[in-house]
């Protein structure tokens, strides 16, 4: 059992001075801190000066009365728990007081045990209140999503959008080529919604065979086919309440798009080898690289699942058409991923922010933040040039690499942390001051490469010789 | 506050007063007299409530008993109420010299039960001992079963015992409340 006191900061407003001093006393006694008013001026006044937990409010005052009060009160925190007294007991004003928003109601005398226990529950709900927001904090520092950078009118109608269309219920398709960002754009649309606190739940359809996505979107019953040992939950049931999510929707088969279809339309779910439908609240957003309208005039999307997705588009447009935003984009890739390796925010020289502004970056945000992850292992002395950048003006081979070699950030952290070895004669120490490292990271690195001294690559390493 | 008087309001028999005294003295580690005197709580009858305000008597119980750093603490024998309660055990000034307790509603009787002098002995000594550590600046305690957690029924004074927790008992050492002369 909880042992530590749970006082309460408590206002008595009362017009009685009897009343007023034998509560202030009995709840001085219980240990809580109490200030005693005796008109609904002063508590309006005591109210503004300090935060209080509970008031006990007199209904029946001369001047302003309590009911008054209480509504004054909440006017300056809506979080106090406000109790009415009154002498004259009758369902009418205590059904009134509730109604007003009042915590609860106690009629004087009070029996000592009753306001005891209200007291209690007073401080329960005070200490709900707390922790709910407190847990509420925590939850939207993990549901914000990351933002969307950028000064470009382009980037900025693009947020507007989402300031327009997120609070709503409406479908949202979000177009683009791929690495603009179209999941970073659900996950705001989603964030911004009254759905927040529920769940987003993201479905990449281009990634899965048919039947595997069929299974995964509807779920299916246990026995449904060979293999489904249990019954398992499909997105539309795991979305109930918030946002589904579904990426490269123009990669799903007619099947898939008739079942698709009939889901968003009765928000009804049947799971594979079920007979009986589950309801689904959910809000869809869907995102695709194709142009939905020429794959409807193709035939291979259907027109009425193409109308019923794109209620409110959203079009991303890619990062050579908004080459202003490229300098915003760059800083923050730094910074972040200098802060996931440890290391000190680099600077740019102007040759290699001029070079990044002028690539087409084919692959748009998502090659930028590659290119800048990558040049933040390569990089020498906390500056990056543009030798350190995995571009040339206007294409994306890495200088001086052939552009069908292995250029996964594995291979070239092995090869730059060889490098420096070799420099400094395989002297640890040094090697773990020009990487900027720790020493023990080091060994780590030799061991996970498998990097021996004589430049060989042992049997752990992952690549070719240097 | 460095001894203790007690003293008889109305009808309450001298031997439960006396045997108090004895209870009391091994927990408080203070000097208990019993004061010869007796107050009459006729003057604090409420007709309309049928009850004695117990703030009236307990405002008379310093004119009953009046010694230097010497607490008083009365012991009624009928039903008293605060103006906001509709009845006490008891009631004590937080840090001040007059306490008082009723016998009224700790007895088996009071709730259809046979009588019991060691139940309601215990009883009244547990309330007392709540009261003088209101006197001597102790508040409600959450820890069940210490003297000065908060009874609103008798049931709970039964679960109680007649001594403080190790929190509250540094209320209970040294000359603590009552330093008015």
């Amino acid at each position: 059992m909880d042992a530590t006191p749970k006082t309460l900061r408590i206002l008595v407003v009362d017009d009685e001075e009897i009343v007023r001093q034998s509560l202030t006393d009995w709840l001085e006694e219980d240990g809580h801190s109490v200030r005693a008013c005796s008109d609904a001026q002063a508590a309006l006044k005591a109210m503004r000066e300090s935060d209080w937990d509970l008031a006990l409010v007199d209904i029946k005052m001369p001047g302003m009365d309590g009911m008054e009060l209480q509504r004054r009160l909440h006017e300056i925190d809506p979080d106090l728990s406000v109790v009415m007294m009154t002498a004259f007991a009758s369902v009418e004003t205590a059904v009134r007081a509730l109604k007003n928003g009042a915590y609860d109601y106690i009629t004087k005398p009070f029996d000592p045990d009753v306001l005891s226990h209200l007291l209690r529950r007073a401080s329960d709900k005070r200490d709900l209140v707390r922790e709910n927001r407190g847990l509420k904090q925590q939850l939207e520092e993990i549901v914000q999503p990351r933002p969307i950078l950028g000064h470009s009118p382009e980037i900025r109608r693009v947020v507007e959008l989402i300031g327009t269309v997120a609070p709503t219920e409406t479908s949202v398709l979000i177009t683009g080529e791929s690495g603009v960002g179209k999941e970073l754009v659900a996950r705001a649309v989603h964030a911004n919604s009254p759905r927040a606190y529920m769940p987003l739940v993201v479905v990449n359809c281009g990634a899965l065979p048919e039947g595997t996505l069929e299974s995964e979107l509807f779920g299916h019953e246990r026995g449904a086919f060979t293999g489904a040992q249990y019954r398992h939950k499909g997105k539309f049931e795991l979305a109930d309440g918030g946002t589904l999510f579904l990426d490269e929707i123009g990669e799903i088969s007619p099947k898939i798009q008739v079942e698709l279809l009939r889901v968003i339309e009765e928000k009804k779910v049947t799971r594979m080898g079920g007979s009986a439908s589950v309801e689904a609240d959910f809000r869809l957003v869907a995102a695709t690289n194709r142009d939905l309208k020429r794959e409807v005039t193709e035939g291979r999307f259907r027109e009425d699942l193409y109308y019923r997705i794109n209620v409110f588009e959203i079009h991303v447009p890619p990062l050579r058409d908004r080459r202003e935003d490229i300098r915003d984009l760059v800083l923050h890739f730094a910074q972040r991923f200098a802060g996931q390796m440890n290391r000190p925010v680099p600077q740019f020289t102007a040759p290699a922010m001029e070079r990044m502004e002028a690539h087409d970056w084919p692959g748009n945000v998502r090659e930028l933040s590659n290119a800048i992850e990558r040049a933040l292992v390569v990089q020498r002395g906390g500056v990056i040039d543009a030798e350190d950048l995995p571009i040339e003006q206007g294409s994306a081979v890495v200088p001086g690499r052939p552009a069908s070699g292995d250029r996964s950030l594995a291979t070239v952290e092995r090869d730059h942390v060889l490098a420096v070895l070799e420099e400094t004669d395989w002297n640890i120490s040094e090697a773990s001051r020009v990487l900027r490292i720790d020493r023990g990271t080091v060994y780590n690195k030799i061991k996970q490469y498998g990097l021996t001294r004589d430049g060989e690559v042992g049997s752990a390493g992952a690549g070719e010789d240097r | 506050m460095e001894a203790l008087a007690l003293v008889r309001i109305g009808e309450t028999p001298p031997e439960q007063v006396d045997d108090l005294a004895e209870g009391l003295k091994p927990v408080l580690r203070l000097p208990v007299r019993v004061e010869a005197k007796v107050l009459d709580p006729g003057f604090a009858f409420r007709t309309t409530r049928g009850q004695y305000d117990s703030r009236k008597l307990l405002t008379a119980l310093r004119g009953v008993a009046h010694r230097e750093n010497e607490a008083v603490l009365g012991i009624a024998d009928v039903d008293l109420f605060a103006s906001i309660f509709t009845f006490v055990f008891g009631e004590a000034h937080l840090g001040g010299c007059s306490a008082l307790v009723s016998i009224h509603r700790l007895r088996p009787e009071m709730y259809g039960l046979p009588a019991d002098l060691d139940l309601l002995a215990q009883r009244l000594l547990t309330e007392s001992v709540h009261e003088i550590g209101h006197l001597q600046g102790a508040i409600h305690c959450k820890v069940p079963g210490c003297v000065m957690n908060f009874s609103g029924a008798v049931e709970e004074i039964d679960l109680k015992n007649p001594v403080p927790c190790d929190d509250c008992a540094d209320h209970f050492i040294g000359n603590a409340g009552c330093t008015d002369s």
